[in-house]
Order: structure tokens, then C-alpha cells, then sequence
């Protein structure tokens, strides 16, 4: 591994050196979940380069419908053009800076800023200034003064993500393995998914790592942290239920996933209980006969891409009287603020051929469980701001934190997936995975 | 009558009755604008590209009026006058 790199002062350059000296042991130091001079670095070798999720299509799928979206504290206008052409516009006037659109999200086939009225079409282009021949003359060229396309911008499967780096290896690339995870949702149905609404969004005084580290890794917190719903008869009565499965990681990419199957014992539907002619389409759906025996044992799915994008699917209730299975999902981006806090960014999705009566079930079990009013949600995230308050403690931003779980696991040499999967989920292995393609990019 | 409306501004839209036909008036409250197309008009906005109404929005108030001259304000201010 690269040694600590010039560009970083010698206080973060020790710092770092720590965490490269402890992660293949299994520690982690605390200061990593709360420092300023680190965040400062994380936005400009992690934020600045990597592909980051805008959207999904199916929030823009008319001409002019618009979303605004943001990569560290840069306001993009994720719009769709007159022509169909999906773009990313920093929503920033070149005359003097104003923000041209200060709706989160609308439709408009041109953009009229508010401080001197110059006006964009909504391919970017500058087509529009008041007294335009008084003001800058015969010569003044509108074209040289579009609104500015963020550098790169693609698309997977109707995830759309952007990337700051002009320079950036394509999304296909950056992606490599974790896709046959990802496509065990986004080819469950040939329609593909669409969004339940616009994304629930809160702030959350925590560090981006501590809320994507959960998704990515940690089965081990259900037992404690969500002890109240299987008290409620909610989640399976075994505490250790999200134990039972796969977890592999990407190695070189950061990006993991967990694949949990029933408990021992529990009676848990197939395919996450979706209804059956959702079963039956997903069949000649999937890509590979792999991908559809998986999904068939799959209860509980999640895949954590780096740096900042997690999906969660598992089997829910939505309510307690309900009997049967609903199952949801949800895709969020862990969006950094500042240090120790983030914004989150949640959507519910679900097949577009889903039966209607499904679409609102399963839209019920997200906001009972995730989502702003989501009981799940609300476990975590008290807990995740405490940690991060912890780790910038005079006394104990000093400690290391044990990410040892599972260090001694032998690979699972008959997982039908890509990646280094392990047989028992209970383990820090993708966090460990993480940890090493974060430092890789912080050095260099 | 009902109403049209995003971020960036309001327009209000009715079927007005002529003594022997219809048009359709379409306002602009906050600029003070209004016009009344009849169907032959309406028919011909269904095949105008995008670039027509940019062409329209590049004077993005309304019209600019032509054949104003700016004049410098130091034009009007008389020294010796009788003020002088």
C-alpha cells in the first residue's frame, strides 16, 4: 500500500499512517468518524473523484422535469432536455453567480435567473439577457456563457451518478463485480424500478462512514439496536436473523454487499415474499440462472457502493396485523456535510409492473420502517450521532475501534456470485475492504 | 379559467367568447402581458421547435422597445443655465 503522501500535513499524515498500520489488523481509529482537517482531504480525493448516485430516470421521465441534486456542496439541475437528453447543470448564473433554480424539483423548458433575468434553455444554453445590445454590446456571444455540465455524468440501469473528475474511469469500470448485486434489483422486472415519490431528506450529526458502514457491513447491530421490533414481533424472532447469510466484497472497489436468507426454523416466503407473477417475470428477467436462484433464497438484500450509496431490501409487515409478507426497498445517499454531519437522501422504489395493490403495501412497510418516520431509521441514527460525538472527544478520539469480526472466516468457495463472499455474515469483512480502498484514495 | 405555474413565474389561461367564435387568452399578471390566439395560431405553436421559444425568451421581460436611444444623463444637466 502507498506510503502517506505530500499534500497532507504531518498531523493528518500520522493520523492516517495509524489507520493504514491498523486495518489489517482490525482497528480502526475513532478520530476518522469526526475530524475537520480529514474531511477536508475526503473532499478532495474522495468526493472530487468518485462516481456519486444523482437520481434514478424514473424522477425525471418527461421533457423538463427537473431535480436538484448535490455532490459535496456543488447544486446540480438534474434535467431532462427538449431532445430526451438526460444533463447535470451547476445551478450557478455566469453572470454573477446567483442560483438560476431554487425549486428541489419541477418542470421548465428554460431557466430565468432571479438577479438580472438571464435566461437558459434547459439544454444549458444561454439564449436569453435583458437589454443584451445596451448592456454588452453587438459582439457579446451567448454561447461562450452556458450553464456549466457537471464533468462526467452515466448511468446503470436507470441509476444515474455523476463525477467531478473529467479524468474519472467510466462507471462501468468503477462499478466492475458489484453489478451482478445491483441487477438483482434493477432486472428483478423487465420494466426495471421507479421511484415512490421524491427522497425523504434529514440531517443527521454523523459522519458519512458511521451511517454507510451499517449498511455495507454491520448484520452484528440488529440484536441490540433493533431489539425493539423483534420484541414487536416485526423482524424474525431470532436476534441473530441478519447472521444467516453471504457477505462478499468487491476487492480494489470498496463497494459490498449482504445477501441474508430465512433463519433456521422460520417460516419466511421465497424471493423476498414478492408476489408470485413478480417471481415468475424475474425468471427470464435476471441476466444469469445464478441471479435468479439467489434472489429465490434472498429475505433480506443490501449493497453499499463507495463512497456514499447504499440500497436496503428486506422482507417486512407494514403493520402488525398484516398477514403475510410485504417486502420494500429503498436507495439512499449518505450525503456529507460537513464533519460528523450529513444529510440523508432516501427514496422507496419499486417495479414498475409491480400489481398496484403491492405498490402501496410495500410503500407503507418503507415509511413504517425507513424514511424520516422509519422506526429502523430512527434506532440508527440516534446511535450513529453519539459515535461520532465519541470520536471527537478529547479522550476518545484516541481509541481504536474493533473491526476484527470475522478475520479468521475462510472464503465461501461455492458462493455462485462475483466477489469474495463469506458464509457467515457476521463479519467486518467489507468494512475492512472499505477502509483499504478509502485509504488507497486518500494517498493518492 | 385556470392557472400555470413553476418557479419562475404565473400564467392564467381562458376560452374567451367573440361575437362569432373563440380564442384562447393567455396572461402574463406579473407582466402585465396578455394575448388571445385563435386555433389557427394554437394549431401552429404544436409544430414550433424549442428554439422558437428561446428566439421569444431572449428578451427574457417582454419586448425590448426599439429605436430608444440611451442617452447619457450628463446630456441633460445644463451648466449656465439658469440655474448656472
Amino acid at each position: 500500500m502507498a506510503k502517506v503522501k505530500t499534500g497532507v500535513s504531518p498531523r493528518l499524515s500520522r493520523m492516517l499512517e495509524e489507520l493504514q498500520e491498523g486495518i489489517e489488523d482490525g482497528l480502526v481509529p475513532a478520530w476518522i468518524f469526526n475530524d475537520p482537517e480529514l474531511f477536508e482531504l475526503e473532499k478532495e480525493r474522495i468526493f472530487s473523484r468518485s462516481w456519486v448516485y444523482l437520481a434514478h430516470e424514473s424522477e425525471i421521465p418527461k421533457p423538463g422535469d427537473y431535480v436538484l441534486r448535490y455532490v459535496l456542496n456543488n447544486p446540480y439541475i438534474l434535467v431532462r432536455g427538449e431532445d430526451g437528453v438526460v444533463r447535470a447543470l451547476l445551478d450557478m448564473c455566469r453572470h454573477r453567480g446567483m442560483r438560476v433554480c431554487r425549486a428541489e424539483l419541477g418542470n421548465a423548458s428554460h431557466f430565468r435567473c432571479p438577479f438580472h433575468g438571464w435566461t437558459y434553455r434547459n439544454d444549458g444554453r444561454l439564449i436569453g439577457v435583458p437589454a443584451e445590445r445596451e448592456a454588452f454590446g453587438q459582439d457579446f456571444n451567448k454561447e461562450e456563457w452556458g450553464l456549466v455540465p457537471i464533468p462526467r455524468l452515466e448511468a446503470f440501469d436507470g441509476m444515474i451518478f455523476g463525477n467531478l473528475d473529467p479524468e474519472a474511469p467510466s462507471l462501468e469500470e468503477w462499478l466492475g463485480d458489484i453489478r451482478w448485486y445491483l441487477e438483482l434489483v434493477t432486472k428483478r422486472s423487465p420494466q426495471g424500478l421507479e421511484v415512490l415519490g421524491p427522497p425523504q431528506r434529514w440531517v443527521v450529526h454523523t459522519d458519512w462512514k458511521l451511517a454507510l458502514e451499517t449498511f455495507l457491513s454491520d448484520s452484528y447491530h440488529t440484536l441490540m439496536t433493533h431489539r425493539s421490533l423483534i420484541e414487536l414481533g416485526i423482524a424474525p424472532k431470532d436476534a441473530k436473523y441478519a447472521m444467516y447469510g453471504e457477505q462478499i466484497h468487491i476487492p480494489g472497489k470498496g463497494h459490498g454487499s449482504m445477501v441474508v436468507g430465512a433463519p433456521p426454523g422460520a417460516k419466511l416466503p421465497p424471493f423476498w415474499g414478492y408476489p408470485e407473477e413478480m417471481l415468475e417475470r424475474a425468471r427470464t428477467s435476471y441476466p444469469t440462472r445464478e441471479q435468479f436462484e439467489t434472489a429465490r433464497e434472498t429475505r433480506i438484500l443490501l449493497v453499499t457502493l463507495f463512497p456514499n450509496f447504499s440500497f436496503h431490501n428486506p422482507i417486512r409487515k407494514p403493520d402488525h396485523k398484516y398477514q403475510g409478507a410485504v417486502p420494500m426497498l429503498t436507495f439512499r445517499v449518505w450525503h456529507p456535510l460537513g464533519p460528523g454531519r450529513i444529510e440523508i437522501f432516501s427514496w422507496a422504489l419499486v417495479e414498475k409492473d409491480a400489481p398496484e395493490w403491492f405498490k402501496e403495501k410495500t410503500r407503507h412497510s418503507y415509511l413504517r420502517f425507513f424514511g424520516s418516520s422509519g422506526t429502523f431509521e430512527q434506532d440508527d441514527t440516534e446511535i450513529w450521532s453519539h459515535v461520532a460525538h465519541n470520536a471527537a472527544t478529547t479522550q476518545g478520539r484516541h481509541l481504536r475501534f474493533n473491526y476484527r469480526m470475522g478475520l479468521k472466516l475462510e472464503p465461501d468457495p461455492n458462493w455462485p456470485g462475483p466477489g469474495v463472499a463469506y458464509g457467515l455474515n457476521f463479519t467486518d469483512a467489507n468494512m475492512r475492504n472499505f477502509h483499504r480502498r478509502y485509504l488507497e484514495m486518500l494517498l493518492s | 379559467m385556470f392557472t400555470l405555474t413553476n418557479e419562475f413565474t404565473t400564467v392564467t389561461i381562458e376560452k374567451v367568447q367573440t361575437r362569432n367564435g373563440e380564442r384562447l387568452r393567455i396572461s402574463a399578471p406579473r407582466m402585465g402581458y396578455s394575448v388571445e390566439l385563435d386555433p389557427l395560431e394554437l394549431e401552429a405553436l404544436t409544430w414550433q421547435p424549442v428554439e422558437t421559444f428561446s428566439r421569444l425568451l431572449s428578451t427574457p421581460f417582454g419586448p425590448d422597445e426599439d429605436g430608444v436611444e440611451a442617452r447619457p444623463l450628463s446630456d441633460l444637466i445644463l451648466f449656465g443655465g439658469e440655474h448656472g
